[in-house]
């Protein structure tokens, strides 16, 4: 890194922060990376590869190469356990630059940068009032912690017995495309992350059953079409159900109104998994009031984002819900966008 | 070389590369409208040939500037050489001329075909596909006969196979148009509702409040019954009542697959490029992300990469106009030692010309490497028959001076296997790191020899590690599609298959030998099979091979 180098925050050590960092030191930009957690990767780094006997192409490893090459570069310097907590724009010389304020850990430190890029992602709607025992059954979980658990020990186990399920239970749009929230979004990553780990653990172990209870089937991947005829191997029911109700033998009662009878029905599973949506993460809403954007988080809602200010620019789950690919794809605009504001500022 | 770039096209895709291009690699947001006039304004613009096959180029100069070329009614049907000096034949009906190039761009089009055949109708005045009713909607006076008020508009979405967000948002456009412009009553007819896109779902509910009527099926489809009055009868069953309905269209539209240019079957070809299941110009690899193809220095771009919506196409141009500067700039170039050829051990078999996934050998008398190609994936040095090629730090001999045995910790008389992994460094080599960082428990005598791709391990690395005292030899690879030189890892299977019966024929146990398909993010994975199999080898016991002098 030299001083003569233009520079940029990026603030998120996720997919976005991480792919938009690496292409911006190609470009001969410095950057400061600022990831609030004590490790980068985001939460791409909790989750688990979902291959079967082949690569189902969900993006998750991507990650892993994203981590490697940014801190293998001269040009990005990584601030871990940091958040920003001040900043302060000037025009020196007719140039804009931000002078901001870094806390790490309880220390301060000043960086002055040309531009600020926010990639500060989403965060997991948290289904604690939703009806379906979130919190209080110990096998009801969200699809991020099944992610992590299948990462950490290489295998779906029942919370509460250490048993393997026989069945589980996917309820799809978990605070998405939900009025009463005000959650008019579909976050769509869940359909194809959902499908791919039902598949996934039905490889690894087999005789799982999974059903899963869904309004529309989203698309998902390049190749949708395929991974699209091949969900029919699980058993999908078009409703979602009433409320999650724990059996007398550790299972899970799920009611709903079933759309082939007619009539309400009840089915017991071993686990039950919330497909959770995304939601703007309080570091976006944070970052807006600092650089004064008015609501910005809330673009998720939005055909298009509310204009940035001069010097700011935003890239993927922090501008609405997006896969790893679309992720890439976003920082690789933002970093064509700061090039370009750096050669005109 | 003067640097220069070859783009394949006649759409917005294609003309907002031109652009970026053009104005020296910095696009000014958001270009990418139906405005195709390009100009060279910047002093760092990059030279652009635009070639399509099309008669008349859609995207053309705002004025003239010796920096961006056009040829029209033009194909390509030649390529060889690679990023920074590809060799082009372009052929156009008045003959054919050689170009060079520094980079190519694909960014050809993609093809609507609307599916009336598939509900049974036919395209009339009154049913029209999707694409042709936009353009009535969108060309002034809009009140065509059939679009006043009180009459029925059903739109037919996602019902034979399929839709797509960027179709079903021009849907809900159109009904909410009919709907709250035109006072016409429209319906929708949908299997799953696409609103996986920026906005959809806040535009869906706008539409169910303006009136416009939903129905979704899951098991069962509507029948359609087209008369000569250019009315279209509809008769289902609605799946949340189960009760049988009718309705009556006056007009009908009917969505559209969208299918890659049949062109891109040829590009495909001449520039052995990988396609994906559908005929894309992209595989459908994760290492292919977001605009590269498996060649370097050839990028694929909008709805040549997938069947993507139009909303990513400017973020496409932004990522290949970077894309391409980094190339330039020397910054995707692969760093260590590449392929080489031992010209009089060659016997111009044309293995590694076949094989190497990057194309990065060429033909002159005999095969050659392109250096800056090679991404020292050794798959060559492991497949030629004849033993001719080799990556100096990726020889057996290289290999075989890291294969000492590991030394038992203490002297107790418990057998503990040495064993071997050879690791893919994408995949396994960073499933192990990660292990080793989250405090998992390792083999201890386990000794790791990352290679670039498992495409290089051969069965001399192999029988190596056996004669270096291994009692057993892990070969762990990426999953199958995940290979970054696409079929490396098929290739290794492929060779410890072949390994294990020669070694059940020289009397060594084939099961000493294990391949697993792991991804860099399995860290657990890796703990568990490398500890797995010194549990196996350690109650096989230690491998008593008759060794020569």
């Amino acid at each position: 890194m030299n001083s003569s180098m233009k520079q940029v925050m990026v603030v998120g050590g996720g997919v976005s922060g991480l792919s938009a960092a690496v292409d911006l030191a190609r470009l001969g930009i410095a950057v400061e990376l600022v990831e609030n957690s004590g490790s980068l990767g985001g939460h791409a780094a909790q989750l688990s590869c979902k291959a079967t006997d082949h690569c189902v192409s969900c993006g998750a490893c991507v990650v892993e190469e994203k981590i490697r090459q940014a801190t293998g570069d001269a040009n990005i310097r990584v601030h871990l356990n940091s958040s920003v907590v001040n900043n302060n724009s000037n025009d020196v010389n007719r140039r804009k630059r931000f002078d901001v304020t870094l806390k790490q850990d309880q220390e301060m430190q000043h960086i002055e940068v040309d531009a600020v890029l926010i990639a500060s992602g989403f965060a997991p709607f948290h289904p604690a009032n939703k009806p379906y025992g979130y919190g209080r059954f110990e096998n009801v979980m969200t699809t991020l912690e099944l992610d992590l658990m299948l990462r950490k020990s290489g295998a779906v186990k029942r919370p509460s017995d250490a048993a393997f399920p026989r069945n589980m239970a996917f309820i799809q749009c978990v605070g998405s495309r939900d009025s009463s929230l005000g959650h008019l979004w579909c976050s769509k990553i869940c359909c194809g992350a959902a499908l791919r780990m039902a598949s996934c653990i039905q490889n690894r172990q087999p005789g799982m059953k999974s059903t899963f209870f869904y309004i529309d089937i989203q698309n998902f991947g390049k190749n949708f079409q395929t991974d699209y005829a091949d969900m029919h191997r699980h058993i999908l029911i078009r409703s979602i159900p009433a409320d999650v109700l724990k059996t007398a033998d550790d299972r899970l009662k799920l009611s709903y109104f079933d759309p082939d009878t007619q009539a309400y029905q009840e089915s017991i599973f071993d686990m039950v998994i919330l497909s959770v949506g995304l939601t703007p993460s309080v570091s976006t809403r944070n970052l807006a009031a600092m650089l004064n954007i008015d609501m910005y988080g809330f673009a998720y809602a939005r055909k298009t984002p509310i204009p940035l200010p001069a010097g700011v620019f935003a890239a993927g789950a922090a501008l609405e819900p997006m896969s790893i690919a679309e992720s890439v794809l976003s920082a690789g605009k933002a970093a064509s966008d700061i090039f370009h504001y750096m050669k005109t500022s | 070389m003067k640097e220069r770039t070859l783009l394949l096209g006649n759409g917005p895709v294609a003309s907002g590369i031109a652009k970026a291009l053009l104005s020296g690699y910095a696009v000014v947001a958001d270009t990418l409208v139906a405005d195709t006039r390009v100009s060279a304004t910047s002093a760092s613009a990059i030279p652009v040939m635009l070639v399509t096959q099309d008669t008349v180029a859609s995207v053309v100069m705002g004025d003239t500037s010796p920096l961006f070329e056009v040829q029209t009614e033009t194909r390509i049907s030649h390529c060889t050489g690679s990023a920074g000096d590809f060799q082009v034949i372009l052929s156009n009906p008045f003959g054919s001329t050689p170009q060079t190039f520094t980079n190519i761009v694909i960014a050809e089009d993609g093809i609507q075909r609307p599916l009336f055949s598939l509900y049974g109708l036919s395209a009339s005045p009154t049913v029209l596909s999707l694409s042709e009713f936009r353009h009535i909607l969108d060309s002034p006076p809009v009140s065509k006969h059939a679009l006043s008020a009180g009459k029925t508009a059903v739109f037919i979405v996602g019902l034979a196979v399929e839709s797509h967000p960027h179709l079903v948002e021009a849907v809900m456009e159109s009904c909410l148009k009919l709907q709250t412009e035109l006072g016409m009553k429209t319906m929708i007819l949908t299997r799953n509702l696409k609103v996986g896109a920026s906005g959809l779902e806040a535009l869906y509910r706008q539409t169910r409040e303006a009136g416009v009527v939903y129905f979704k099926f899951s098991d069962t489809l509507p029948t359609f019954q087209q008369d000569a009055d250019g009315k279209v009868r509809i008769a289902f069953v609605d799946d949340i009542t189960r009760m049988p309905f009718t309705a009556e269209a006056d007009i009908t539209v009917v969505d559209e697959a969208i299918d890659p240019s049949p062109y891109l079957k040829d590009l495909s070809r001449i520039f052995c490029i990988d396609t994906d299941s559908y005929g894309y110009i992209q595989s459908d690899n994760v290492h292919r992300l977001s605009v590269f193809t498996n060649r370097k220095g050839i990028m694929a771009a909008g709805a040549s990469r997938g069947m993507l919506s139009p909303s990513t196409w400017q973020a496409e141009v932004q990522e290949t106009a970077i894309t391409l500067l980094s190339l330039t700039k020397g910054k995707l170039t692969t760093p260590g030692n590449k392929a080489e050829i031992h010209a009089g051990a060659c016997v111009r078999c044309l293995t590694c010309f076949r094989l190497c996934p990057y194309h990065a050998i060429t033909l002159n008398t005999r095969p050659v490497v392109i250096t800056d190609a090679c991404e020292r994936c050794g798959m060559c040095a492991a497949e030629c028959p004849a033993k001719a090629i080799r990556i100096e730090d990726l020889r057996v001999q290289a290999i075989s001076e890291l294969l000492r045995p590991i030394p038992c910790r203490d002297n107790n008389d418990s057998f503990i296997p040495f064993l071997v992994a050879f690791c893919c460094s994408r995949s396994a080599g960073r499933a192990k790191e990660l292990a080793i960082l989250s405090g998992l428990s390792l083999p201890e005598r386990l000794s790791i020899i990352e290679v670039p791709c498992s495409g290089s391990i051969s069965a001399e690395y192999l029988l190596a590690a056996f004669r270096h005292q291994a009692d057993g030899v892990l070969v762990l690879t990426c999953h199958e599609g995940n290979c970054h030189s696409e079929r490396g890892n098929i290739l290794a299977k492929r060779r410890t298959a072949h390994l294990k019966l020669m070694l059940k024929q020289i009397g060594i146990d084939p099961n000493r030998l294990l391949l697993k398909t792991l991804a860099s993010n399995m860290a657990a994975e890796f703990a568990e099979t490398t500890s797995k199999f010194e549990k196996q080898i350690a109650e096989a016991g230690p491998l008593r091979i008759a060794r020569q002098g």
